[in-house]
């Protein structure tokens, strides 16, 4: 097993003091430094093709912001280099901001990026692409207009398939993410997974499983052979008010708490999932990912805390 | 002080994601850190009115959170009004505007927009005429009179509605220093207004005591901010992707922390007797709620003492 | 030579968010595990004299904290290599902590040095509790507090300067009773700031004190911080690295709020290691020539972002041992 750090730790979406900062990309640069002195020389990095419409090309999460500052991918990765990151070893495309104005809409525009994240990861040497499978049930609610889920859900296996033949093409794997609050959440995805491409595997994301009421360990044994990806995120949440169907799930409306925890400050049991993972031979990146932080170095030095003390191999 | 002026405040704060934290006690001991005072919209509210501002102006990108939250505009604005604050405005953006055969498309962008401000109770679409400059300047005299002809469409719309449509030319916008005031003139004087941005019109290079004097009556509404760039280099307005820096460099600064001639420009508001809506715009504030407290401070003590 | 990372990153006295969770105990555990997390086994900690206000929060700034939440020194030092810090190298103890705890314990001026004597020799058998080998003093308070304390009087602020040497001398002394290395620092607002170091070492007994230079606050005091360095580097037990782009135009190193200088263009003294205007390539460079091997205390003084600080005091360190060694290729 390898381990990377996830770029998600930045959320750019949400309020936060001197979030500012963020779109700027001296930001970015000094980004990679401090990854690399918490001890991460690989990354994940969120494909966010959102920055590209307001001009924010100074935040490297879109083909289009990597070659308007840096030429070209090969480029920007001699850049990292330099810069203490030696590689991107996954590439996260959650294209939920499309899910709007109906369903040819999202899956046409799903369809791009996703081609494009793929070309992205292909330029960068990166061998893992993870697609958040669905959007959240509430947004998907929104464009089905006459369609059912089970419709919803035909789209999503004909874009997976069309993703997955030009994973191939470029070389790279094609995982299927599913946070908990898609129409894939938990156990479903097993099955979802047996009609799409063979080629196709599980990003098993501990937390977001844990949050779907799984057993992470049963659906990493169900999908031994198939696991492309691991996130290792943690959480302490108890989804016990369905709040996967609100409008805005990673922000319970009735009692505010943060869904997805640093790592180590949740309670996920991660040496029995790292027990697991060895025994079943998966030897793929794994991905640690403090999403969204409140508190970004913070999270690096906590990430780098717990890979010195729970991952310790 | 007399109430010619009412203050708002240009809502830059990214996605909220509560409507309103009721464990707030329980919720900051998760973190220990002032993220939490940040995160939703009974306490951005809240620092709204006690801070000093009777309203807030709206921006379109955050509508899909906040409609998923309250559900319809009408929810909204009743909860602000609970808070004491109007909703004063929102931004709308005229792309493609120039571009003829988007004429039909532009407009009923713009009207929809239009529609959603109404149901907000809002009166003033502070709207970007066109694209930026990059990739789509510089403009021909058909472009200019695309995007007018755009603009006086969504006007008339928009006055039948009551509510008044403000040109706010951006200074890396494809109507830029060259033309910006061409455009202003082949606009509809009697449902085409200007939401005057401050800083905006300085960057651009232009000069605001002039600009303001020159078309005070056509003045519905402002974006009062700072700058400390006078006059922008053409090369930098006109290159891709200038509003963010990459070496963080701020082009707008609280009002009275830049260099603008505010009190001067507020003895003409002043002399002219201007009643309305004059709204903060804060953006690239590192913390908005101490940018509020000092754009309220200087609105109030230092501009107020003068007119208000 | 070895990296020691300064708990003087945080300042717990100054208004910022989150300011005031500093003295809490929590705050601190979480800190050592932020060291250790980047890769730092050893720690200098600043510490000022036992007062009811200070003692009584959870900051291990003073020993009687340390004792209140610990146990002992001893016990705070399990702790510390349960969480992956080996050592305290270094304690750090200051005549303006002294100073400013006058207030609150009435000592009368005149027993100035006695009081020193008394917070060094406890900061010092804490430390060899928790098997550090340096103390490292900075043996005045600020000259604009002196220049209030005797109003002006010239000939009392210099019997005073040559007390502390006496004191030093005594201190240094008595230290090597327990093992411990007595250096000291001249910061730029004290009265052997800069070049004055020079005329202050004659007072010094060499054997018993050294000198830890700092290049930040040699060159805001003026000095050529390059030419001290390599003159005291055969000497030194430690050197500290503080980083800063600040110069001292407008005298603030004469007033009471030496480092929060309140007229000038700049008023940010220190800067996070790596991003002032220090020439640490070549002041390493200068050390090594030197045969220097001992620790160096990475002082990030005052961050505005503490983990941030912390991880760039890594960068910082990284890329000065890299640099080096590209150099020797």
């Amino acid at each position: 097993m390898r381990y990377a750090f996830s770029l998600e730790v930045v959320d750019l979406d949400n309020q936060a003091p001197n979030r500012n900062r963020r779109e700027s990309r001296y930001f970015w640069d000094e980004m990679n430094h401090l990854v690399s002195a918490g001890g991460f020389h690989r990354v994940e990095v969120p494909y966010e093709p959102k920055w590209d419409f307001g001009g924010r090309s100074g935040i490297p999460r879109s083909m289009r912001s990597v070659t308007t500052k840096f030429g070209t991918v090969a480029n920007y990765m001699a850049y990292l280099k330099d810069n203490g990151i030696e590689a991107i070893d996954c590439v996260h495309l959650n294209p939920s901001l499309f899910c709007m104005g109906g369903m040819p809409m999202f899956f046409g525009a799903a369809g791009h990026y996703g081609e494009e994240a793929i070309a992205f990861a292909k330029e960068a040497g990166c061998k893992v692409v993870t697609l958040s499978v669905t959007p959240p049930y509430s947004k998907v609610q929104g464009i089905l207009g006459d369609a059912d889920e089970k419709g919803f859900l035909e789209g999503v296996k004909e874009l997976v398939n069309k993703l997955a033949a030009e994973a191939k093409k470029a070389g790279v794997t094609l995982c299927l993410k599913n946070e908990f609050w898609g129409l894939l959440r938990g156990e479903k995805i097993t099955e979802f997974l047996g009609r799409v491409d063979g080629d196709v595997k599980l990003d098993a994301d501990t937390a977001n499983l844990q949050i779907a009421g799984a057993d992470v360990k049963d659906v990493i044994r169900a999908n031994r052979d198939r696991i492309g990806v691991v996130h290792f995120t943690d959480t302490n949440f108890a989804d016990n008010d369905e709040t996967w169907k609100s409008a805005l799930p990673e922000f319970p409306a009735n009692r505010a708490t943060r869904v997805f925890t640093d790592l180590g400050m949740g309670c996920v049991d991660f040496p029995a999932i790292l027990s697991l993972l060895k025994e079943i031979g998966y030897d793929g990146p794994v991905v640690l990912n403090p999403r969204n932080s409140t508190d970004i170095c913070r999270s690096i030095l906590r990430a780098g805390y717990f890979a010195d003390t729970v991952v310790k191999e | 002080m007399a109430n010619h002026i009412k203050l708002s405040h240009m809502s830059h704060w990214k996605t909220i994601p509560y409507k309103q934290i009721d464990n707030f006690r329980d919720y900051y001991y998760e973190d220990k850190s002032n993220s939490c005072y940040y995160e939703d919209w009974d306490r951005i509210l809240r620092y709204h009115k006690a801070t000093g501002y009777d309203g807030i102006e709206l921006a379109p990108w955050d509508l899909p959170e906040i409609l998923g939250l309250f559900k319809t505009p009408a929810e909204y604005t009743a909860f602000a009004a609970d808070h004491g604050i109007e909703v004063s405005g929102m931004f709308h953006g005229c792309d493609d505007s120039h571009i003829a055969e988007k004429h039909g498309e532009v407009v009923a962008a713009g009207r929809s927009a239009v529609d959603t401000l109404k149901a907000f109770g809002g009166r003033h679409l502070n709207t970007c005429p066109g694209n930026n400059y990059y990739g789509n300047g510089p403009l021909d005299a058909e472009g200019l009179k695309n995007i007018a002809s755009c603009l006086n469409e969504i006007g008339e719309y928009a006055e039948g509605n009551g509510i008044k449509l403000g040109i706010h030319n951006e200074f890396f916008c494809v109507t830029n220093k060259e033309n910006h005031r061409q455009l202003i003139e082949l606009t509809d004087p009697r449902c085409v207004h200007y939401c005057l941005d401050t800083a905006q019109v300085v960057l651009m290079g232009d000069d605001v005591i002039d600009f303001y004097e020159t078309y005070k009556d056509r003045i519905c509404t402002f974006h009062w901010k700072d700058t400390a760039d006078l006059g922008v280099a053409d090369e930098i307005r006109y290159a891709k992707d200038v509003e963010i820096c990459d070496d963080g460099h701020r082009w707008f600064w609280e009002p009275g922390e830049g260099c603008l001639p505010m009190v001067e420009l507020w003895k003409r508001v002043a002399a002219h007797g201007f009643k309305g809506w004059v709204t903060v715009e804060d953006d690239g504030a590192p913390d908005y709620l101490a940018a509020m407290a000092l754009s309220s401070y200087y609105m109030k003590q230092v501009l107020g003492k003068i007119y208000w | 030579m070895k990296a020691v990372a300064s708990y003087g990153i945080v300042n717990a006295d100054t208004s910022g968010p989150g300011a005031f969770l500093r003295a809490a105990k929590w705050y601190w555990d979480e800190l050592t595990d932020m060291f250790a997390a980047a890769g730092f086994t050893s720690v200098m900690i600043p510490m000022v004299p036992n007062t009811e206000n200070v003692s009584r929060n959870g900051a291990p700034i003073c020993t009687a904290s340390v004792k209140t939440r610990f146990g002992s020194p001893a016990g705070y030092l399990r702790y510390l290599n349960e969480k992956g810090i080996e050592s305290v190298e270094a304690i750090g103890i200051s005549a303006q902590s002294m100073y400013n705890s006058l207030f609150e314990t009435g000592l009368p001026i005149e027993r100035f040095f006695d009081g020193f004597y008394d917070y060094a020799m406890d900061a010092a058998e804490a430390l060899a509790e928790l098997k550090g080998s340096t103390l490292l003093a900075s043996p005045t308070p600020g000259i604009g507090f002196l220049m209030e304390q005797f109003r002006g009087d010239e000939a009392k602020i210099e019997d005073f300067r040559k007390s502390s040497a006496e004191c030093m001398n005594r201190i240094g002394e008595a230290v090597r009773g327990l093992g411990v290395n007595l250096s000291i620092r001249n910061e730029y607002w004290t009265l052997m700031r800069g070049a004055l170091i020079e005329e202050y070492m004659k007072l010094l007994d060499p054997e018993k004190v050294s000198f830890a230079p700092d290049p930040a606050h040699l060159f805001i005091a003026g000095a050529d911080y390059m030419d001290i360095i390599r003159k005291y580097a055969g000497q030194a037990k430690t050197v500290c690295f503080t980083d800063t782009k600040f110069r001292d135009e407008q005298e603030a190193y004469r007033t009471i709020s030496p480092e929060f200088p309140q007229d000038g263009a700049a008023q940010r003294v220190y800067w996070d290691l790596g991003f002032g205007d220090m020439d640490f390539d070549g002041i390493y460079a200068a050390l090594k020539e030197s045969g220097f091997d001992g620790p160096v205390l990475l002082d990030s003084r005052y961050s505005l972002d503490i983990p941030k600080g912390i991880l760039r005091m890594r960068t910082f360190w990284n890329r000065l041992e890299k640099n080096y060694a590209g150099k020797e290729i």
